[in-house]
């Protein structure tokens, strides 16, 4: 079981990511819904896993996987999002995240990268 | 900068397809889409969505559909959730955010599509746009459309490109 931070603006993707990793046994720490709440629940909450949404507004996914990377350079995320386009996941994976997970995406994609990232 | 119409109508189609399967209940993944002419006459545009695309290319993309629809799709994406609420606020927030997702995800698909084309392309967050007898109309020479009709209703995708 991992205690896991979800970052989203949608609250319906918080809740799909949210009842997935619920009912296979982790536990959610927090929801955070754009990247400057996600580094302030990260420094408080200490997730095992965080979930990150690149688009969103007062700060990007992006900007808030290279603070987290500052804060703790062995964190565990996971990119969660619409924009798959090679440049950006190539970015997002040169920084250090674990999975590139593209929407709208099946429980078991999720499932799975969440395993293989724990 | 061009896209032919054709191109834009399949594009559109194939991603409305893989949305409703895997973001719908399983019950609606038999939904049928169908791309059509144009938008009927008489149809409502009642709700906009517009996502602006930066960076790679320049532009727009505006989902327009009747509230009627609006509602199906809310509706279909956070079933329990309508079930369990009867708070107006609550419910207008949640209305607001399934279709800003869903558009988001139309969106993350259209920019993909073009990547080669244009090069990477970042999107904006949504805006969404609604109100009761709000009429809307969108004015582009530029702008190509794909009307699509699915078990939910008419929703119209309008993209223009600077």
């Amino acid at each position: 079981m991992a205690k896991v931070l979800i970052v989203d603006d949608s609250k319906l993707i918080r809740n799909i990511i949210k009842d997935e990793l619920e009912k296979n046994g982790h536990q959610i720490v927090g929801e955070a819904q754009d990247g400057r709440m996600a580094i302030s629940m990260y420094k408080e909450k200490t997730p095992d896993l965080i979930t990150m949404d690149i688009t969103m507004d007062e700060m990007d996914g992006i900007e808030a996987i290279t603070e987290i990377f500052k804060l703790n350079n062995k964190a565990k995320i996971i990119v969660v999002s619409a924009l798959g386009q090679d440049e950006i996941i190539n970015k997002a994976i040169d920084l250090g995240v674990m999975d590139f997970i593209i929407k709208p995406f099946e429980a078991e994609r999720l499932l799975n990268s969440v395993k293989k990232a724990l | 900068m061009k896209v032919g119409k054709e191109e834009y109508d399949i594009l559109i189609k194939e991603s409305f397809e893989h949305i409703l399967e895997v973001m719908f209940s399983e019950k609606d993944a038999g939904n049928k889409i169908n791309t059509l002419p144009g938008l009927p006459q008489g149809e409502k545009r009642e709700i906009a969505i517009l996502i602006q695309l930066t960076d790679g290319v320049e532009g727009k993309i505006i989902l327009t559909c009747s509230l009627t629809t609006a509602n199906k799709i809310a509706k279909a994406l956070y079933p329990d959730f309508y079930e369990e609420t009867e708070d107006i606020d609550d419910q207008k927030q949640v209305f607001k955010d399934s279709l800003g997702e869903l558009m988001n995800i139309l969106a993350g698909k259209i920019a993909y599509h073009f990547q080669r084309k244009f090069g990477t392309t970042r999107i904006t967050t949504p805006t969404i746009i609604s109100g009761n007898k709000l009429k809307i109309t969108v004015y582009d020479n530029n702008a190509i459309n794909s009307v699509i009709q699915f078990d939910y209703g008419i929703v119209d995708i309008v993209l223009t490109l600077n």
